[in-house]
């Protein structure tokens, strides 16, 4: 197995593997962003619990598999991060002293915000496990298994409500870069493609974002109650 | 035309070095930009002062020799241009230009604008070539290649080892020189036996010399002035994959 | 100096093969034991190189640039002849050999010559192997054009970059070795000087541009690939580093240096645009296949091109030469040229110009074909001189190009010393007094691949050198010599730049010694060099010391060398009682103005051997048999 070592030693290696917990990442995010979404169901009735709790309750069926799901991902996002860092070390390194005049041409506010934007949403999980999951960020507003109350309510705050749009707003830019480099260093791009590899790394983009964004903004507009 | 040149002087590698403020006056725009630069040596020297240093020699594009920063753009804004091949009509009069060299730490300045980029010879050492020993070679026309590969590979094969791919880097990534060889011999039939021991061995020699990771800015296109693409580093991308991870684990050559 | 060109005996087609065999070889298992110095990484010395190391030798190699894959030979644009007869139009070694002599004015060595026509076609097949992307057609075959006034398709091609393509395999032939450990490279090196020791070349001594350091380095043999001379013109297409030091220095222990009066002037360059120009653009031969060069039939016409009607365009060499027209080999070409400047009828703002007009083509072709053959040529021209030539002519005018003189070597490379060669366009051997398009590129790595790796171990095997050592007296007292020059230079702290005085040699030089000599402009060069001389090593200024990266230093040494060797070649050119290829003696013309040679006479390759400067160098003469080609006068009517 020491190809693996050396794999993950090599540029090439690390930002494969960059690529491939981005992309399980991007994939859970869709998984997730269709979760949210069942929030517009409404808050259901006296008799059936709300469209968005039976589906949580489904998460949990198994609390076992919900674990090894659980640290599967805590593993990619962790996997992900140190990589990330390892290469922004080197790339430091690399780049020596800085130019005194120099004017970018390509370089723009996507690829140039994947590190710090990428921290500003690590930051932004950490605190949005602790506010929807674990129930501790905000434990005045959070009721343990009554997911789509406790959705409301903390959106009609409107601070709260603004953290997660601006978090969006991150993960457009992340996501946007990430879609289109992922294709890249994986060796799938191709300049004929490239247009299409960024039409849809926007698209894809767009719909989960708006998809997450819908929740909050939804709930401050008062079209979810 | 009257310009002020803002220089960076640096006498050795261990020298901290700093901007140097130098008139350069009556240039006529159809000197390239070079030969403005002789123009201010020349007179540098007659007054026994010591010229700017910087790397030049075919001045016509190809040796891949000439290597500066202009005004914040490797070897000027044109699209496609070596600094020896800019020519002045292309600034203002009154202008000031700031001029330094490449600046990435496997590029050590050697001396004002001159930098050692030996760092890309040791990169091909470790597989850019195709082993072929001198007389061994069979008919020239034993093996047809199609217009279209040949085509291909001559885009990638016009390098010319500048290394503005790597200056213009924002994580001073080698990839695109590193690529463009890659590929050119990977890419045709009498470098493929070698592909996957060439693309391990010239990637890890990348990142033994320092050189950092591509995380897709596309400053290197833009800056090459040879305009080699992107798609050659995917292409290696997928090649090294392969090299050290598919022959590994399937124990093939990496192929499906 | 005795000169005995070793030409194998037989007929010409088995001399090489016949050599081949009687030569002896090392033993495998000695080859690691000698050390092999080679000087310059163009087309010549990288093929030397790698191919030395892949037999075994320890080969030391040597590059003023700050990488070996930059030398000259990189800007080769147009392409590599080889002998291989793919398009059936009826091409063979024995032609590709016949029309090199013929071209070459019949000044070169048959033998020599014939054994380039023979390995042309493995050079193809080296190339073909390691990587080089030549042209193919869309069968994917190899494609040919036909190239520089020849009439069958024999040049092979990559684009216009062949000389790049081909010099990166070469390239990449040397790093594979360096990588094997077979070859010791040193970048940023300049040979000042040469190490002979009882006799034999033993060595070299460099100055490390870096960090200014003298060192020696002792040998088995020496090898010259350290290119032409052009740059005595200062303004030529040469890159601005390529000098005669390394050459000149050999020539200076004792080596013989062969018709230096021999010098190509191209045809198609982009003509120079003012005073601060610092080298000229060559713009591909291979425009000629499909450019029709002319000038207005009158006199200073102002009118730009597209204003000038059909009826006053003077198509001057569809007239004087309806057999080739435009297709005339180089020397004709470019003195053409000049005669219509000279007259007169010259173009562009400097009125040294000539219109080389594609109209007709692309009428014909259309314009994607002439972009698809043409395409980074025209983009050139248009970056350096901000005019569209699809839709203006563009302006050409002849430049210093390529010198077929150089250090004297029999048929096995080796110069008058003894071990040391010279390879490429160091050499003098087989390009006559006029190289055919694409036959530096053929030169250059058929001494390098397939020439002087067999020779040399003939030399090696068949002499016993006594081991030295870079401690030996010798070395020294080199070493010691290089250190008192450079600071001569250092402390004559004069009023005049090096480029000055180099701008001022090459002035003289391209007017007397230029496309056309006569007796008073040569004497009168002559007379006036040394003065010159004089004055560049009282009143130069050379900035700062010998010990760190000084340029102004490299300069000066440079041209402090070409000021002793532009002598020679002008007393080359006033013992040269004739015209024949690039040199051309005003005269000896005939009444329609074409060269007159005299071969009855001036059928000699002259040999100079140095008797110490200023002192008039002393003319030997290798007299130069036509076995097979027998001379006729070239006509191009």
């Amino acid at each position: 197995m020491s190809w693996v070592s050396t794999f993950y030693g090599s540029s090439i290696g690390k930002k494969t593997i960059v690529a491939v917990t981005g992309a399980i990442m991007v994939l859970f995010l869709i998984g997730h962003m269709l979760g949210n979404l069942q929030v517009f169901a409404g808050p259901g009735t006296a008799t059936e619990p709300a469209k968005l709790d039976e589906y949580a309750e489904l998460l949990r069926f198994e609390i076992g598999i919900l674990w090894a799901i659980r640290v599967a991902l805590i593993t990619t996002v962790v996997l992900h991060i140190i990589t990330v860092v390892k290469l922004r070390a080197e790339n430091s390194a690399a780049r020596g002293q800085n130019y005194a005049v120099r004017h970018y041409q390509r370089a723009n506010a996507f690829s140039r915000s994947m590190f710090w934007g990428g921290l500003a949403l690590f930051a932004y999980i950490v605190y949005h496990i602790l506010h929807l999951t674990a129930g501790v960020a905000h434990a005045n507003l959070f009721e343990h298994g009554h997911v789509y109350a406790n959705v409301i309510r903390s959106f009609q705050q409107p601070l709260i409500a603004g953290v997660y749009v601006v978090a969006t707003v991150c993960l457009y830019f992340h996501l946007f870069h990430g879609v289109v480099s992922l294709f890249q260093t994986l060796g799938v791009s191709h300049p004929r493609h490239l247009q299409a590899v960024e039409k849809f790394g926007h698209a894809l983009a767009a719909i989960i974002v708006i998809g997450f964004a819908s929740v909050p903004i939804g709930v401050l507009l008062g079209v979810v109650k | 035309m009257n310009l002020t040149l803002r220089v960076w002087r640096q006498k050795g590698p261990q020298d901290k070095g700093g901007f140097v403020d130098y008139p350069a006056k009556d240039v006529s725009p159809d000197s390239s930009f070079l030969e403005m630069l002789d123009r201010v040596n020349e007179e540098l020297e007659s007054r026994g002062e010591e010229p700017i240093a910087f790397d030049h020699d075919c001045r016509e594009g190809i040796c891949g020799m000439c290597s500066m920063m202009i005004n914040g753009y490797p070897h000027g804004l044109e699209k496609g241009t070596t600094a020896c091949q800019l020519h002045m009509r292309h600034f203002s009069d009154g202008q000031t230009i700031t001029i330094e060299p490449w600046r990435v730490k496997p590029f050590p300045i050697v001396r004002d604008l001159i930098t050692d980029r030996t760092a890309f010879d040791r990169i091909i050492q470790a597989g850019g070539y195709v082993s072929v020993n001198t007389g061994s070679a069979p008919e020239a026309n034993m093996i047809p290649i199609s217009k279209e590969i040949a085509d291909a590979a001559f885009d990638v094969a016009a390098c010319i080892g500048c290394g503005a791919c790597a200056a213009s880097c924002p994580n001073g990534s080698a990839m695109l020189f590193v690529s463009a060889k890659v590929t050119h011999l990977n890419g045709l039939p009498q470098g493929e036996p070698e592909l996957l021991e060439r693309t391990r061995r010239m990637v890890e020699q990348m990142d033994a010399e320092g050189f950092g990771n591509c995380s897709n800015h596309r400053e290197c296109e833009v800056a090459c002035p040879k305009e080699i693409q992107m798609r050659n580093i995917s292409k290696m991308n997928r090649d090294f994959i392969r090299s050290s991870v598919l022959s590994r684990v399937f124990g093939t050559n990496g192929k499906s | 100096m005795k000169l005995d060109a070793k030409i194998p005996s037989g007929p010409i087609a088995e001399k090489w093969d016949t050599h081949r065999f009687q030569m002896k070889l090392v033993n495998p298992a000695n080859k690691r034991k000698h050390t092999v110095i080679v000087v310059g990484t163009g087309l010549a010395g990288a093929s030397a190189s790698a191919s030395m190391a892949e037999l075994g030798y320890h080969v030391l190699s040597f590059c003023y640039q700050d990488s070996p894959r930059r030398a000259h030979s990189i800007a080769a644009q147009g392409g590599i002849n080889a002998a291989k007869n793919y398009q059936n139009d009826g091409d063979s070694i024995y032609r590709l050999f016949y029309d090199t002599v013929k071209g070459g004015d019949y000044r070169a060595r048959e033998a020599n010559v014939y054994r380039l026509a023979q390995v042309s076609v493995n050079i193809i097949d080296q190339c073909v192997a390691q990587g080089v992307p030549f042209a193919r057609d869309y069968g994917g075959l190899l494609a040919n054009r036909s190239f520089g006034g020849t009439q069958v398709s024999r040049t092979f091609y990559a684009r216009g970059q062949t000389g790049q393509q081909l010099l990166l395999g070469a390239y990449q032939a040397l790093a594979r070795q360096i990588d094997a450990g077979g070859v010791k490279h040193y970048s940023r090196m300049e040979m000042l000087d040469l190490i002979v020791i009882d006799g034999y070349a033993r060595g070299i001594v460099t100055r490390n541009m870096v960090t200014g350091e003298i060192r020696s380095w002792v040998a088995d043999a020496v090898i010259l690939a350290t290119g032409g001379y052009s740059n005595v013109y200062y303004l030529s297409t040469n890159a601005m580093g390529c000098n005669v030091t390394a050459a000149w220095r050999a020539h200076r222990r004792g080596a013989g240096f062969a018709n230096p009066c021999f010098t190509q002037i191209h045809p198609t360059c982009i003509p120079v645009a003012g005073e601060e120009q610092s080298k000229l653009t060559l713009m591909s031969e291979s425009l000629r296949n499909d450019g029709r060069i002319w000038v207005p039939k009158k006199k200073d016409d102002t009118r730009p091109a597209s204003q000038i009607p059909e009826s006053d365009r003077d198509y001057y060499l569809e007239r004087r030469y309806p057999a080739f027209g435009n297709l005339v080999p180089r020397d004709v070409a470019s003195r053409a040229a000049k005669e219509r400047c000279d007259a007169g009828y010259g173009v562009g703002a400097t009125k040294y110009g000539v219109y080389l007009d594609f109209a007709d083509a692309i009428n014909r072709l259309g314009r994607p074909a002439i972009e698809d053959r043409y395409g980074n040529l025209f983009e050139m021209y248009e970056k350096i001189t901000a005019e569209n030539p699809y839709e203006t002519p563009m302006r050409i005018y002849p430049a210093p190009h390529y010198t077929m003189g150089g250090l004297w070597v029999d048929y096995n490379l080796m110069t008058t010393i003894p071990g040391l060669h010279a390879i490429g366009e160091a050499n003098f051997s087989d390009h006559g007094a006029n190289r055919l398009g694409a036959s530096a590129l053929m030169q250059g790595l058929a001494d390098g691949y397939f020439i002087l790796p067999y020779t040399i171990g003939n030399f090696l095997a068949t002499t016993k050198l006594a081991p030295v050592s870079e401690d030996h007296p010798e070395c020294k007292k080199i070493e010691a010599e290089a250190k008192e020059r450079i600071q001569k230079l250092l402390s004559a702290k004069g009023k005049r730049t090096v480029d000055d005085f180099h701008r001022q040699l090459g002035r003289l030089i391209w007017n007397e010694v230029g496309m056309s000599r006569k007796r008073e402009g040569l004497e009168k060069t002559i007379r006036e060099i040394p003065a010159m001389r004089e004055e560049f090593w009282a009143n130069v200024t050379v900035p700062g010391s010998g010990d760190h990266l000084n340029q102004s230093l490299e300069k000066a040494g440079r041209v402090a060398d070409f000021f002793e060797f532009a002598e020679v070649m002008a007393r080359d050119a006033l013992q040269r009682e004739e015209s024949c290829g690039g040199h051309f003696r005003e005269e000896h013309q005939t009444e329609e103005g074409e060269a007159k040679r005299d071969d009855e006479n001036m059928s000699y390759a002259a040999v100079w051997e140095f008797q110490g400067v200023g002192n008039e160098p002393t003319l030997h003469k290798e007299p130069l048999e036509f076995e097979y080609c027998k001379p006729t006068q070239r006509s191009y009517k």
